[in-house]
C-alpha cells in the first residue's frame, strides 16, 4: 500500500481536515474513516494526532464546534467558519501552484524550452 | 472471540486518556469526545467479531503514543502548559508559609501539653523534634506521591493551599497567644518556648531539602533515559518559578544590612539611607522579574547550569537571609532604621509577588497571542 512522509501528512492535514468540513459538519471519529476511504487507506494518520489539530483550528477560529446527541451519545461536531473557507480557498491556491511548480519540472513542456 | 473476564472497557479507556492527560490540559468536553472515539472504534470492531479487549487494544494501537499526542496538545495549548507551570511554582511558594505555621502549630501543642504534662524540659523538646520531623516527612511523602500522579496538583489545592497559607499563620498566632503569655512566663519558659521555635524555623529552612532532592533526582532521571533536562515544561516551571521566589525574598533580606552600612559609611542620614534601601531593593525584584520573564519565554525552563545551580542557591540563600540581622551592630546601626528596613523588604516582596502573577500573566497571554494570531 502507498505510504506518505511524516512531513507532507503534516503539511496537508489542516487543509484536509478543512475540506472534509467544507463538505459538511462532521465529528473526530468520522473525519478520520473520511480521510481513510478518500486516501484509499494510504494516508495513515495516528488518530490521537487529529484532535490536538482540531483543537487548535478552533483556538484559531477557523472551524467552531457544537454538541449534537446521537444514538444516546454526545457528539463533538464542527462545522467550518467564513474564515475557514478563506483560508482553505488560499491554501487550495497555494497547493495547486506547487502542484503546478513540480509538475512543469518533472514533465517540462518541450514547446517552451528553448533550442 | 471472548473478552477477558475482568475486562472494563469504560476504565481501560479512563486510564488511556488519563495517560494522555499528564499535564492536565485537556477539558471535560475534549475527554468526552476522545471517549466517544473509543467507544465508536470499538463497537465498529466489535461489529466485526473482535472481542472487547482486543478491539480496545486495537483501537489503542491507531491511537497513537500517548507522550506524543500529550506534547501535541501541549503545543496547541501553550498557555495552559505555562498557567500550570505559574499555579505550580506559587503553589510550592505557598507551602512554606503553611508549614512554618504547622511548626508553630507544633510548638505550641507540645509547650502546652508539656506543661499540663509536667515533662521535662528536654523530653518537650524532643518530643517537640520528633513531630516536626515527623510532619516534614510525611509533606516529603505527599509531594513525592503526588510528582507519581498526575496531575502533579488537584484542582482543590489551587485554592486550599494559597487560602491555607493565609489563614494558618493567623491560627497558629492565635494558638499560640492561647498556649504561652510571655508576660507573666518565668524565664525557663521563655527560654523553652524560644527554643521550640528555632526547632521549628530549622525544620522550615530544611523543608526546602525536599524540592531540591527532588529536582536532583529528576534531573538524574532525565539524564539518564536521554531526554532533555527535566522533561515536562509545567513541571520544571514550577520548581524554577518556586527557586527564584525563594531567591527574591531571601535577596531582599540580604539587601537591608548592605543599604544600612553603606548608607553608614558613607555618612547619609537616615532618611536618605531608607530611600537608598527601597531603591536598592525595587532594582533587584524588577532585575529578577525581568530575567524571570526572559526565561518564561523558552519552552525547556530550566538551563543545564540553572538545573544544578539554581536549587542550591535556593536552598543556601534563605539560611543566610535567616541569620543576616545577626551581624547588624545595633550599638552602629538605629535600631528603628533596622526595623525600617525590614519593614520595606516585607512590603517590597508583598508588591514583587503581585507583579510576578501579572507578569506570568501577561506573558503567557503574549505567547498565546504570538503562537495563534500569526499562524495560518
Amino acid at each position: 500500500m502507498k505510504s506518505y512522509s511524516k512531513d507532507l501528512i503534516a503539511a496537508s492535514t489542516i487543509p484536509i481536515v478543512l475540506s472534509i468540513l467544507e463538505k459538511g459538519d462532521n465529528y473526530g471519529y468520522q473525519i478520520i474513516k473520511e480521510v481513510q476511504t478518500i486516501s484509499g487507506g494510504a494516508l495513515n494518520w495516528k488518530e490521537g494526532s487529529l484532535y490536538p489539530v482540531l483543537s487548535k483550528l478552533e483556538q484559531n477560529g477557523l472551524i467552531t464546534s457544537y454538541k449534537k446527541q446521537e444514538n444516546g451519545r454526545e457528539r463533538k461536531y464542527y462545522s467550518i467558519k467564513k474564515n475557514g473557507l478563506k483560508f482553505l480557498a488560499l491554501a487550495k491556491t497555494e497547493w495547486a501552484s506547487i502542484n503546478q511548480i513540480l509538475s512543469n519540472l518533472w514533465n517540462p513542456d518541450p514547446t517552451l524550452t528553448s533550442n | 472471540m471472548e473478552s477477558g473476564p475482568h475486562f472494563d472497557l469504560q476504565l481501560a479507556i479512563e486510564l488511556y486518556l488519563q495517560d494522555i492527560d499528564q499535564d492536565h490540559l485537556l477539558d471535560r468536553d475534549e475527554k468526552n469526545e476522545l471517549f466517544d472515539h473509543f467507544l465508536s472504534g470499538t463497537e465498529e470492531l466489535m461489529q466485526q467479531g473482535y472481542s472487547e479487549e482486543e478491539a480496545f487494544e486495537h483501537c489503542k494501537a491507531g491511537f497513537g503514543e500517548t507522550d506524543l499526542i500529550s506534547r501535541e496538545y501541549a503545543r496547541a495549548r501553550p498557555f495552559r502548559v505555562s498557567l500550570i507551570a505559574a499555579a505550580g511554582g506559587l503553589l510550592l511558594f505557598f507551602s512554606i508559609p503553611i508549614i512554618n505555621s504547622l511548626m508553630l502549630l507544633i510548638a505550641a501543642i507540645s509547650y502546652r501539653g508539656g506543661q499540663l504534662l509536667d515533662i521535662p524540659i528536654r523530653w518537650i523538646s524532643i518530643g517537640n523534634l520528633a513531630l516536626m520531623v515527623l510532619l516534614l516527612g510525611g509533606i516529603g511523602a505527599y509531594l513525592l506521591d503526588r510528582l507519581k500522579k498526575r496531575p502533579y496538583f488537584r484542582k482543590a489545592e489551587l485554592w486550599a493551599i494559597p487560602v491555607s497559607a493565609v489563614l494558618l499563620p493567623l491560627a497558629g498566632n492565635v494558638l499560640l497567644m492561647m498556649a504561652y503569655n510571655r508576660s507573666t512566663a518565668y524565664r525557663y519558659q521563655i527560654e523553652l518556648i524560644s527554643s521550640l521555635f528555632t526547632q521549628g524555623n530549622t525544620i522550615t529552612q530544611l523543608s526546602i531539602l525536599i524540592p531540591v532532592i527532588t529536582v536532583f533526582v529528576l534531573r538524574h532521571r532525565s539524564r539518564r533515559s536521554g531526554q532533555p533536562l527535566l522533561a515536562h515544561g509545567a513541571l520544571s516551571g514550577s520548581f524554577f518559578l518556586f527557586f527564584y521566589l525563594l531567591l527574591g525574598i531571601s535577596s531582599i533580606s540580604l539587601l537591608s544590612p548592605l543599604s544600612l552600612y553603606a548608607g553608614h559609611w558613607l555618612g547619609f542620614p537616615d532618611g536618605w539611607i531608607k530611600m537608598s534601601d527601597i531603591v536598592l531593593k525595587i532594582t533587584m525584584v524588577l532585575s529578577l522579574l525581568g530575567y524571570v520573564g526572559y526565561r518564561l519565554k523558552k519552552q525547556q525552563f530550566f538551563g543545564s547550569v540553572e538545573s544544578v545551580v539554581l536549587p542550591i542557591l535556593g536552598l543556601i540563600c534563605p539560611w543566610v537571609a535567616n541569620w543576616t540581622f545577626w551581624f547588624v551592630d545595633a550599638a552602629t546601626i538605629n535600631v528603628r532604621l533596622i526595623n525600617q528596613t525590614v519593614l520595606n523588604s516585607a512590603t517590597i516582596f508583598q508588591i514583587a509577588l503581585v507583579l510576578l502573577i501579572l507578569l506570568s500573566y501577561v506573558l503567557i497571554s503574549r505567547t498565546q497571542k504570538r503562537l495563534t494570531a500569526g499562524w495560518r
